[in-house]
C-alpha cells in the first residue's frame, strides 16, 4: 500500500516536472512575436538602386515597425547564395541599400536577380524571410514640337541576357510635373514594340518665371522594375512671376496701417501736450512766487 | 467744521513725529514686502517652475493680480478727477484718498504682468521690436503714461497742502522735511494768479487722466477680447471692464474711508453723507455691472461652441469654479441691493462691510476671467502633462500677492505721513473752485 503511494507521489512529480520544463518551453516560444519582412525595389532618377525592407512585429491588425534590428541581404544564385550585406533597420524599421548605378547583380538569363531579404529572430521577435525579383530599367525623356503641339517621347529599355539593350513593351508609364509639394498627374503612357511612349503634352501647366517644368515619368509598382522614376526639365510651361509683392500695411504685417501709427501719435502727443502744460503752469506759478 | 488753520493744525498732529505704534506697523509691512521680494528673486533664479504657470494655464494670480490693481487705479483716477472737474463739494474729502488709490494700485499693479514673463531680460525688445499693431504694446504705451500723469496729478493737489505746511508754526517735524515742504510747494502763496495757475494745471491734468484711464483700462480689457478663446472673444469687454474698475473702486474707496474715519478720528470730515453718497453709487454700479455680467453669460449662453459649453459648465460645477462663481454672483449682484438698497441694513458699518466683500468678490471673478478660459482652449495642446493642463497657485504667487497688498497699505501709511488725508486746501476752497470749468454764453447774454 506504502509502495502504490510512493509510486503516486513520484508519478505526480515526474509528470509535474516534465510538464513544467514543456511548458515553460511552450509558453517562451509563444511569448515570442510574429514578424513580417516585405521588400520594394526602387530606381532613381540618377540610376542608382536601392533595396528596401520593412520589418514589423506584432500580431493581427497591430504590427509595429521593429527598429535597429539586422537584415541580412543575400543574392540567389540557384543552389547558393551571394552574401551582400547586413543592414540595420531605421526608426521607422527599414532597411535600405543603396546601389549605385554602376554595379551590376548576378542576374539569370532573364536578366532578374532575385534578393533574399532575413531577419534571424531574438529574444522577444521571430524570424522572417522575404525576396524580391529586380531588374534594371532605363527611361529616357525625349522632347519635341511637330506643328506647335508639344510632344514627350519616353523610351523604356532594359538588357536581355546577352547585356544588350532591347525596348521594353507593353510598359506603364505615368507622367507628371514636379510641384512644390507633390507631383501634378498629367496622363499614363503605354509603351509600344519599340519601348516607346508618346504624350501630347498640355500648354497650361505653370512653369517658373521662364517656364521651366520638371517633367516625370514614373514606373509604379512594377514586379521587376519595381518604383522607377526619370525627370527632365523643359520650358514648356507658361511663365509665372513669382516677385514677392510688398504686403500692404495690415494688422499682420511689419508695418502697421497708416491710420493706427496716426491715431496712436495724435492721442499720444494731444495727451502729452497738456501734460506739458500743465507742467507749463506750475512753472509759471512757481515764478509769480519767486516775485512775492 | 473749523476755519482751515485749525483743521490743518488738528490734520498736522498726525504729520508729526511718528509713534512707535507707527515704526511698527511699517516695519511689519515692510517685513511682508522683503518676502515679496525674496519669492521674486527666487522665480528668477528657478524659473516660472515654481510657480503654477503651465503650458495651458499660462496666466495665473498674477494676471488676476494685475487687472484687479489697474482697475482700482483707474477707478481712483476717474472718481477724484470727475469729481475734480464737476466741482463735486460734499467729495473735497474724499479726494486724496481717491487720488492715493490711484497711484499706489499703479505702482505695485504694473509689475504684475512682468511677473508672467518667462524671460525677464529680454524686457527691454518690447521697446526694441514692439509691434504698434500689437494690444500689449498699447498697453505698456498707456500704463505708463497713466502713472507718469497719476503721479503728477496726485502732486499738482498736494501743492496747496505743501504750502499750508511750508507756512504753519509749530509744526514738530524733522527738518529735511520742513525744506521739503518748501520745496515742494512751489513758491505757492496763494496770490489770485497762483491760484488760476493751479487750477488750471488740476483741470488740465483731470481732463486728460479720464480719457487716458478709460482708454487703457479697455486696452487692457482687449487682450483677453482680442484673443480667440472662449470667454476672452467678447466685444462687450471695454465697457464691462470699465463698469468693473469703477465698481470695486468706489468699494475700496469706502473701505479706506472707513478706516480713516475711525484710526485719524476722521467722523468731522468723512460723514454719514459721505457714506450715503458713495453707497448709492455703489448702488448704481451693481446694477450697471450685473447688467454688463449678465450680457456676457447671456450671450455665451446661447452661441455655444463645445469648448464654450465646457467653460460654462465648470462655472456651474461646484466641484470645479462654481463655488466662487457662486461667491462671486452673491456678493457682486444680490448682497449689495439688499443691504445697501433697503434702508433697514444701511449703515455706515454695513456699507463698509458690503464693499470688503465686493472688493473680494470682483478679484474672483478677475481669476474666473484668466484662468478657467486658459484651461479649456479650442485647440488643447496634445500629450501635455495632466498637471499641466489645470492651474494651481504657488507659494511663490501667493507671496507676491501678499507682498502686494501690503506695499499698497505701506504707501498710504507713509503718504499720509507726508500730507494730510484730507486735502485741507480743498476743503477750504469751496467758494473758488465752485467756479465752473467751461462757461456756457448764449448769443445776446
Amino acid at each position: 500500500m506504502k509502495n502504490q503511494i510512493y509510486k503516486s507521489v513520484f508519478s505526480l512529480i515526474v509528470g509535474f516536472l516534465i510538464l513544467s520544463i514543456f511548458g515553460s518551453s511552450f509558453s517562451m516560444a509563444q511569448s515570442k512575436e510574429r514578424t513580417r519582412l516585405r521588400s520594394y525595389f526602387y530606381i532613381h532618377d540618377n540610376g542608382d538602386r536601392e533595396i528596401s525592407v520593412l520589418l514589423t512585429a506584432g500580431r493581427g491588425r497591430d504590427m509595429q515597425n521593429v527598429s535597429n534590428a539586422p537584415i541580412s541581404l543575400e543574392v540567389d544564385m540557384g543552389d547558393s547564395t551571394l552574401f551582400l550585406t547586413d543592414v540595420i533597420t531605421n526608426v521607422e524599421g527599414s532597411a535600405n541599400l543603396l546601389v549605385e548605378s554602376g554595379y551590376t547583380f548576378p542576374a539569370d538569363e532573364e536578366g532578374i536577380t532575385t534578393i533574399l531579404a532575413s531577419f534571424n529572430g531574438n529574444d522577444t521577435l521571430r524570424s522572417a524571410s522575404t525576396d524580391i525579383e529586380i531588374k534594371d530599367v532605363f527611361l529616357e525623356i525625349s522632347f519635341d514640337i511637330e506643328d506647335s503641339v508639344k510632344i514627350l517621347t519616353v523610351q523604356a529599355n532594359e538588357f536581355n541576357s546577352e547585356g544588350e539593350l532591347i525596348p521594353v513593351e507593353e510598359l506603364d508609364i505615368n507622367i507628371g510635373v514636379q510641384r512644390l509639394y507633390s507631383i501634378l498627374p498629367i496622363d499614363e503612357i503605354e509603351t509600344d514594340e519599340n519601348g516607346i511612349g508618346i504624350l501630347e503634352f498640355p500648354d497650361d501647366i505653370p512653369g517658373d518665371s521662364a517656364g521651366l517644368i520638371t517633367v516625370l515619368a514614373r514606373i509604379d509598382e512594377h514586379d521587376y522594375f519595381g518604383n522607377v522614376t526619370k525627370s527632365a526639365s523643359v520650358n514648356w510651361g507658361t511663365p509665372v512671376s513669382y516677385e514677392v509683392k510688398r504686403l500692404p500695411r495690415q494688422l499682420f504685417t511689419d508695418e502697421a496701417p497708416l491710420w493706427m501709427i496716426i491715431g496712436v501719435f495724435i492721442a499720444l502727443v494731444g495727451a502729452w501736450y497738456h501734460f506739458g502744460l500743465s507742467v507749463y503752469k506750475l512753472v509759471k506759478l512757481k515764478n509769480e512766487g519767486r516775485n512775492i | 467744521m473749523e476755519n482751515s488753520s485749525d483743521l490743518m493744525k488738528k490734520l498736522a498732529r498726525n504729520l508729526e513725529t511718528p509713534s512707535r505704534q507707527w515704526y511698527a506697523w511699517v516695519t511689519f509691512l515692510s517685513i511682508i514686502v522683503l518676502f515679496g521680494v525674496y519669492a521674486l528673486v527666487r522665480q528668477i533664479q528657478e524659473g516660472q517652475i515654481i510657480t503654477g504657470m503651465r503650458d495651458n494655464a499660462v496666466w495665473g494670480i498674477y494676471t488676476a493680480n494685475f487687472i484687479f490693481f489697474m482697475g482700482l487705479s483707474y477707478a481712483g483716477a476717474l472718481v477724484s478727477c470727475s469729481f475734480q472737474l464737476l466741482r463735486i463739494q460734499w467729495a473735497k474729502p474724499l479726494l486724496r484718498i481717491a487720488e492715493l488709490i490711484t497711484v499706489s494700485t499703479l505702482i505695485v499693479g504694473a509689475p504684475y504682468i512682468l511677473f508672467c514673463l518667462g524671460r525677464l531680460d529680454r524686457i527691454h525688445y518690447l521697446l526694441m521690436y514692439g509691434r504698434i499693431q500689437s494690444p500689449i504694446t498699447w498697453d505698456v504705451i498707456a500704463i505708463s503714461t497713466d502713472l507718469i500723469f497719476c503721479i503728477g496729478f496726485l502732486y499738482f493737489t498736494h501743492i496747496r497742502d505743501f504750502a499750508k505746511l511750508r507756512d504753519l508754526q509749530g509744526l514738530k517735524v524733522a527738518k529735511w522735511r520742513k525744506k521739503m515742504y518748501a520745496i515742494l510747494a512751489l513758491n505757492y502763496r496763494g496770490t489770485p494768479l497762483q491760484k488760476k495757475y493751479l487750477h488750471q494745471a488740476h483741470d488740465i491734468m483731470a481732463a486728460i487722466i479720464i480719457p487716458t484711464a478709460v482708454i487703457a483700462y479697455s486696452l487692457l480689457s482687449w487682450l483677453f477680447g482680442m484673443s480667440l478663446k472662449p470667454g476672452w472673444h467678447s466685444t462687450i469687454f471695454g465697457p464691462y471692464f470699465v463698469v468693473t474698475a469703477a465698481y470695486s473702486g468706489v468699494a475700496l474707496l469706502i473701505i479706506i474711508m472707513w478706516l480713516y474715519r475711525k484710526s485719524r478720528k476722521l467722523e468731522d470730515y468723512i460723514t454719514n453723507k459721505h457714506f450715503n453718497y458713495m453707497a448709492f453709487g455703489l448702488v448704481l454700479l451693481t446694477m450697471a455691472y450685473g447688467y454688463f455680467t449678465f450680457s456676457e453669460y447671456i450671450t455665451d449662453w446661447y452661441n455655444q461652441t463645445s469648448q464654450m459649453s465646457a467653460l460654462l459648465g465648470k462655472f456651474t460645477d461646484m466641484s470645479q469654479y462654481g463655488a466662487l462663481q457662486l461667491f462671486h454672483v452673491l456678493f457682486t449682484m444680490f448682497v449689495p441691493l439688499i443691504i445697501i438698497g433697503l434702508p433697514w441694513f444701511r449703515s455706515i458699518n454695513s456699507i463698509t462691510l458690503v464693499s470688503l466683500f465686493i472688493v473680494i468678490a470682483l478679484w474672483v471673478k478677475r481669476y474666473l476671467i484668466v484662468v478657467p478660459p486658459l484651461e479649456t482652449p479650442f485647440i488643447p495642446i496634445q500629450d501635455v502633462r495632466p498637471e499641466f493642463v489645470q492651474y494651481s497657485m504657488s507659494w511663490v504667487e501667493i507671496t507676491l500677492t501678499v507682498s502686494g497688498l501690503a506695499l499698497i497699505v505701506l504707501i498710504f501709511t507713509i503718504a499720509s505721513k507726508i500730507a494730510p488725508i484730507i486735502p485741507v486746501a480743498e476743503v477750504e476752497d469751496v467758494e473758488d473752485s465752485a467756479k465752473p470749468i467751461i462757461r456756457f454764453q448764449t448769443k445776446g447774454a
